[in-house]
């Protein structure tokens, strides 16, 4: 069974390239497969994809899901989730 | 173009300052050197040799963009060269692969035909977006492609050798080319495209290099090794300048970099007294032009922006929404972990735009400030409406400017809650969106504990509350000798104000150029305000000056003044401290 996550984007600027290149790079450390989709639309993506990060166009405020799935699927939804929740907490950066 | 007399005049002309700084060289123009890609349909046979083409290619261009990395680190440290993960990441992104290899197969086609026909459909899309600040990011994928069609055609992007102090014309110039340029003899860039929030703009920040951006024409303008000024913290470029406008912007430069060096010693340094006080410093500014010198002056944002300088350079009464949007996000962006203070306008009838101006025999006691905002609500909903939407890039704060009764804060509170609600900015957001009032008019001091109370921050406007409870025109040289700003009634306000900010638990910023002074900053200091806001110039030197202060000291050199009778003595006994 997939885990699933609802994260929402806090930075003000959105998920732009900074951050889409920090998702990226988190995403890659992992085994597990990581989906990403905009909470209002169907079709998930590859977190591991710049391009597609970037496409989701995610501004402040956009509730995001995340679907993590693989043998560190655990791990890697902590980390994932972890870029968003500390990002509330401090620098703003997601 | 050609005509000699031409070539022989000084030519000004003007683009956003994207990087601050004055600059000096000649004219080196940097024209795309790479011819657009081949069309070639391939045969079957081909097809897979095309797509090993594209991957060897992009395994290159992410090798060598890790090596600029590497070298932009050396050459800024580590803050900024994560700017260059983006497209690292991108030459490796399977998405982008995918695109590229989808078309070659599909078309029959070479590979630099697929990576352009790729990155074409990309950009399309990316142009379909709403956002703008991502839309901007276009130029990220464009730079990519940009870099494996060059890479395929066996001409990687060659630079320029600067061998003497150079001025870097082009029509745009690619954020990961400025990172792996040598910025020794890199004295200004000048583009005909782009804009300051671009990572080229933040590129050329970092390695300290002036730039003007989206300079119209500039390149068509400019001969190669044409002398050049490149004035980055106004935006302004001279072409073939005379000995005269040397001397100025050598002067300026001069004094430019005093004021960075000054500047960056103790901007760098924290705004904390001698006896450990942590203080903040912020920064009045009029016009956005203003903008870079607040960072470089070493503010942690802005404190003060007087919005009403926005409608004096413009021709109507109060510019559209849309122009004071852009203005005020140029603001809120610029420190967007940190809120940026806007105050509505603030104006007198003698300071109206003149198809606005009234006759009033007092303008001082007129319909001013808070007053003017309130009976003018079209204009007020339209400034607060352009104020939340650019807190999207940052954070807001609005200031209401010389409050004199509760009534008006509430007013301007009940306004802000209904632009808000129209536009939808709801919870959060809105509620980042603080309102404060400013204290200039003495009965605002002896309200100050109901105004702390409904505000979400004070400010204090020093200038105009000293020349309001001391009844004297700072402008009137007849009594100037009263602008006392270390009248005994002048400290026993600000004690009341701190009182009243201080049991309400709000943020209090001392506004105006009062602090500059070192006894006032004594005094600002012993009465127990923290947050001091001033012109950029005015900061390294109060920061100076905090950090050799004790705020002990200072609270006994207060708890002193209070008890003497004048201005004069007050100041005496402030040299009496500050001598030791």
């Amino acid at each position: 069974m997939p885990l699933e996550r609802l994260v929402t984007v806090v930075n003000p600027l959105g998920l732009h390239a900074r951050p889409s290149a920090r998702l990226v790079t988190v995403v890659g450390q992992f085994k597990s497969r990581v989906l990403i989709r905009r909470a209002d639309e169907a079709t998930f993506v590859d977190a591991s994809s710049i391009l597609s990060v970037m496409f989701l166009a995610a501004a402040q405020g956009t509730p995001l899901v995340i679907r993590v799935e693989g043998e560190d699927e655990a791990a890697a939804l902590a980390a994932v989730a972890g870029l968003f929740a500390e990002a509330q907490e401090s620098s703003h950066v997601f | 173009m050609s005509s000699s007399p031409l070539t022989e005049t000084e030519v000004h002309f003007a683009g956003s300052p994207a990087s601050p700084g004055i600059g000096f060289g000649q004219v080196v123009r940097l024209v795309p050197q790479s011819r657009p890609p081949l069309f070639i349909n391939v045969l079957p046979h081909r097809v897979a040799l095309e797509v090993e083409r594209v991957k060897r290619a992009m395994r290159r261009a992410r090798r060598h963009l890790e090596s600029v990395k590497q070298h932009f680190r050396e050459q800024v440290g580590h803050g900024s060269a994560y700017l260059l993960d983006p497209y690292i990441l991108m030459l490796d992104d399977a998405v982008l692969t995918q695109a590229i290899e989808d078309n070659i197969r599909q078309h029959r086609i070479n590979a630099e035909w697929g990576v352009k026909r790729a990155v074409d459909s990309l950009l399309a899309s990316f142009d379909q977006l709403q956002d703008g600040y991502l839309r901007q990011r276009r130029d990220d994928i464009r730079d990519v492609g940009q870099r494996l069609i060059a890479m395929l055609s066996g001409q990687p992007m060659r630079l320029p050798t600067l061998t003497a102090p150079s001025a870097l014309f082009a029509d745009d110039i690619l954020p990961t080319m400025l990172a792996e340029m040598n910025p020794a003899n890199l004295s200004g860039i000048v583009t005909d495209a782009g804009g300051v929030t671009t990572h080229a703009a933040i590129i050329a920040r970092s390695l300290g290099i002036p730039a003007v951006f989206g300079a119209r024409e500039a390149l068509d303008r400019a001969v190669e090794g044409t002398p050049c000024i490149v004035d980055g913290s106004q935006g302004e470029v001279i072409l073939r300048p005379r000995r005269a406008t040397q001397t100025i912007y050598l002067g300026r430069r001069a004094a430019e970099q005093r004021l960075r060096r000054d500047g960056l010693t103790s901007a760098r340094l924290p705004a904390v007294t001698r006896d450990g006080v942590a203080c903040h410093l912020l920064a009045n500014i009029e016009i956005q032009s203003e903008l870079p010198a607040v960072e470089r002056c070493g503010a942690e944002s802005v404190g003060l922006y007087r919005s009403e300088f926005i409608v004096s350079s413009d021709a109507g009464a109060a510019p559209d929404e849309e122009s004071q949007y852009a203005a005020y996000r140029a603001v809120i962006a610029a420190s967007p972990d940190r809120a940026a203070t806007i105050r509505v306008f603030d104006f007198s009838s003698d300071t109206l735009p003149s198809d606005a101006r009234i006759a009033e025999p007092n303008p001082a006691l007129g319909l001013h400030g808070a007053r003017w905002w309130l009976a003018h609500e079209s204009v007020a909903r339209s400034q607060l409406r352009a104020i939340v939407r650019a807190a999207a890039f940052g954070r807001a704060r609005i200031l209401v400017p010389r409050v004199t009764c509760l009534s008006e804060l509430q007013a301007a509170r009940a306004l802000l809650d209904a632009v808000c609600q129209e536009l939808a900015v709801t919870g959060a957001a809105a509620q980042r969106i603080e309102l404060g009032a400013m204290i200039e008019v003495p009965a605002a001091v002896f309200i100050a504990d109901r105004l702390a109370r409904e505000s979400d921050f004070l400010s204090i406007g020093s200038n105009d509350l000293v020349q309001y409870l001391l009844a004297c025109d700072r402008g009137n040289e007849r009594v100037s000798y009263l602008q006392q700003p270390l009248h005994p009634a002048v400290l026993s306000s600000l004690r009341v104000i701190v009182a009243a900010a201080r049991a309400a638990n709000k943020p209090l910023t001392m506004c105006g150029e009062m602090a500059a002074q070192p006894a006032c900053a004594f005094a600002l200091l012993g009465l127990g305000i923290r947050r001091f806001s001033l012109s950029p110039a005015a900061l390294p030197s109060l920061k100076r000056a905090l950090r050799k202060l004790s705020a002990k000291d200072a609270e006994k050199f207060v708890a002193q003044a209070l008890t003497l009778d004048t201005a004069c003595a007050v100041e005496a006994c402030a040299e009496t401290y500050l001598e030791r």
